[in-house]
């Protein structure tokens, strides 16, 4: 039932939210904070720390640092990744199927209160060549709401708004971004949910006036076999931007022997 | 008024520009590194679209652009072809008071002298398209050999 529904909403909408499991959300919340605990330098505060509350423990000057350091630390081994997999599974499974590529690593982003310093404005992730047959997986460590979430477009309206700037090839986003204002959805979700979205979808965020930090991480995956873009020497494909993750044997014989028809 | 801005935003695309493609990555490496060298603060770039000579995110980027900040680039080949939308590029340029360097010719764009020089730098690249390929030559080549 609660697969159907998954579907459904997909196909429909490009989005869709679920509930994540509490203890591998637990996890990477400890680890999240015990290696910002080992950059005490980098802090204002002596606090404990609370990422919801982050704002109060750091400057902003320092900020990137620590999301530099954590972005490595996390990426470690795939640590990261393969919480991600556990998190995701089943959405992946209905979503893609099980022969997957995957971007390389899992980003983090940190959103303080009334930081412009990290805004990322509207666009679809298909504008620089990814996979139009791309799926996000989005996972907050807190509460997100409104302005610290991230907004998105209807498939429809994205599309409007893409002929829009296809069809004039010096038009400024942000024109077109305010002009329609009116359409925008939030991705509200509370702390335990998470949300998969085709980034097709016009998406991005706005400056966070909401009084939380937002801590998220992403991922990009698709299916192994769905088409990537084709425009020469674009970097966004297989090798270079993707790699493959839980390869089958069929793929990996024919890796191995060159058969072919020409 | 090129020497009043402390930060740069990127300017990147992957597309090709003048036959050449730097991943991304490698651009940033470039960019920031001027940056380091030169006392700027880099900002994180904006990645130019690949629909067909779409410049949208230049432009986006430019009305966005604070009073402390310009933009710097690769490359003149990431402008746009089309010359009339080169002036559109110089003329918001010109209004928020600011510049695009490119690295790679160590050029600014901010005046229409600037605009000039760019333009011929470019109509000089295509040169080697019209004139100076393999086939006009050994055209031109058979032409003075039948001759003598
Ligand atoms: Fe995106």
């Amino acid at each position: 039932m609660a697969n159907n529904k998954t579907i459904d909403q997909f196909s429909n909408t490009g989005i869709t939210k679920f509930a994540v499991n509490k203890v591998i959300l637990d996890e990477i919340n400890d680890r999240v904070i015990s290696l910002i605990q080992r950059k005490k330098k980098l802090l204002t505060s002596k606090n404990k720390i609370s990422l919801e509350n982050f704002h109060n423990s750091v400057a902003v000057k320092n900020l990137n640092e620590i999301r530099m350091y954590l972005y490595a630390q996390l990426n470690k081994q795939d640590w990261i990744l393969d919480k991600m997999f556990e998190l995701f599974n089943s959405q992946i499974k209905l979503i893609l199927g099980d022969e997957l590529a995957v971007q390389k690593k899992v980003n983090l982003s940190i959103q303080l209160p009334n930081d412009n310093s990290s805004i990322l404005p509207m666009h679809s992730d298909f504008f620089s060549g990814e996979s139009i047959y791309q799926l996000n997986l989005w996972l907050p460590l807190v509460s997100v709401n409104k302005t610290s979430s991230m907004f998105y477009f209807l498939p429809k309206d994205s599309i409007k708004m893409i002929n829009e700037i296809k069809k004039n090839s010096v038009s400024d986003l942000n024109i077109i971004f305010k002009k329609n204002y009116k359409k925008i959805k939030w991705l509200n979700l509370k702390k335990g949910e998470a949300a998969v979205f085709s980034p097709n979808l016009l998406h991005g965020n706005v400056l966070n006036k909401e009084k939380n930090t937002r801590f998220s991480l992403n991922l990009r995956v698709k299916n192994l076999y769905s088409p990537y873009n084709h425009i020469y020497g674009n970097e966004k494909k297989l090798g270079s931007f993707y790699r493959p993750y839980n390869l089958k044997a069929m793929t990996i014989f024919n890796i191995n022997n060159s058969f072919s028809f020409d | 008024m090129i020497n009043n801005k402390k930060k740069l935003v990127g300017y990147v695309t992957n597309s090709n520009f003048n036959e050449k493609i730097i991943p991304i990555p490698f651009q940033n490496i470039l960019l920031r590194n001027y940056c380091k060298d030169n006392n700027f603060t880099y900002v994180l770039p904006y990645n130019e679209t690949v629909f067909k000579n779409s410049y949208s995110q230049l432009i986006t980027l430019i009305n966005k652009l604070d009073k402390d900040s310009a933009i710097i680039s690769c490359s003149i080949f990431m402008l746009p072809e089309n010359e009339n939308h080169v002036k559109k590029v110089l003329k918001l340029l010109k209004y928020k008071k600011t510049y695009i360097y490119f690295l790679y010719e160590n050029i600014f764009l901010n005046s229409n002298l600037d605009s000039k020089k760019i333009n011929f730098e470019r109509k000089l690249a295509k040169l080697n398209n019209v004139f100076f390929n393999d086939d006009q030559f050994k055209r031109y080549l058979n032409i003075l050999l039948n001759k003598s």
